[in-house]
């Protein structure tokens, strides 16, 4: 009679069992590679902001590291302006967001420090850029980033 | 009938004149970013905040400039100083669709 041997006899039989477990181990290791290269590639915007040379002194941001849902993240935002220097602008850039300015402040009388916080709708985890511009046109940012389990503005429901 | 948009704004903090109060505003506005689709499959229309104005005493302190990335119910809170006499502090909005709203509360001084 011939014996038909199944895959699993027939794996076993070339195989011994300290090559099933390197397979087994270099199997997941690629999975894990995998895993990393397929996170979402950082925007363009993510990247020219991260390229450039900001000084962050005199702004804090306090901003939750994680979140459940992306509708609703709330941001506090501290400025003190340098030493005789005022507010003239503030952006908030969400840069993996479809339009990515979320918010620009404006003071008419432009003060030396200013506190606000707000709540921002994220489309994805990114990092949240506050950029400051002064009386004398230098700027100033400062970013923290942000994980997301829940991401807003495509569902409808 | 489209559901009216309210508005709230309160502060934190003592009301003595000099002092800096944090000023709260909240808005019920939609907030729609225009990017999402209903159960249907249809897109819904943008419909969002464009300008916000904070005026203190009449005179304007803050023009706030939204985009799609503020949340729903849209949220500002800022530092304010209070004046001598105490006053009112407005809160103005406008959105892409022309409707608008003001809500003001006045700096009631602490004795």
């Amino acid at each position: 009679m011939n014996k038909r041997m199944s895959p699993k006899s027939l794996i076993s039989s070339m195989l011994g069992r300290r090559d099933c477990l390197r397979l087994a181990a270099s199997s997941l290791l690629s999975a894990s590679a995998w895993a990393q290269d397929g996170a979402a590639p950082e925007s363009a915007l993510a990247q020219s902001l991260r390229q450039k040379n900001w000084s962050s002194e005199g702004i804090a941001l306090v901003f939750p590291a994680l979140a459940d849902t992306g509708n609703a993240v709330p941001l506090e935002t501290r400025i003190q302006a340098p030493q005789g220097l005022t507010l003239s602008k503030l952006e908030i850039i969400l840069p993996e967001n479809p339009n990515p300015i979320a918010l620009e402040l404006q003071w008419p009388v432009p003060p030396e420090r200013f506190v606000f916080s707000t709540r921002l709708r994220l489309a994805a985890s990114q990092s949240v850029w506050v950029v400051v511009t002064y009386s004398d046109a230098s700027q100033r940012a400062r970013s923290a980033t942000t994980v997301i389990t829940s991401t807003a503005c495509l569902d409808g429901t | 009938m489209a559901t009216p948009v309210l508005s709230r704004l309160s502060f934190s903090g003592e009301l003595r004149a000099g002092r800096t109060v944090e000023a709260r505003w909240i808005c019920n506005h939609p907030m729609e970013t225009g990017f999402r689709v209903d159960d249907s499959g249809q897109r819904i229309a943008r419909h969002i905040i464009t300008q916000v104005q904070c005026r203190l005493n009449g005179q304007v302190i803050l023009q706030a400039t939204p985009g799609t990335g503020w949340s729903s119910p849209a949220y500002l809170a800022f530092s304010l100083v209070v004046p001598e006499q105490g006053g009112t502090v407005a809160v103005s909005w406008l959105d892409d669709q022309g409707a608008q709203g003001q809500v003001e509360q006045r700096l009631v001084l602490l004795p």
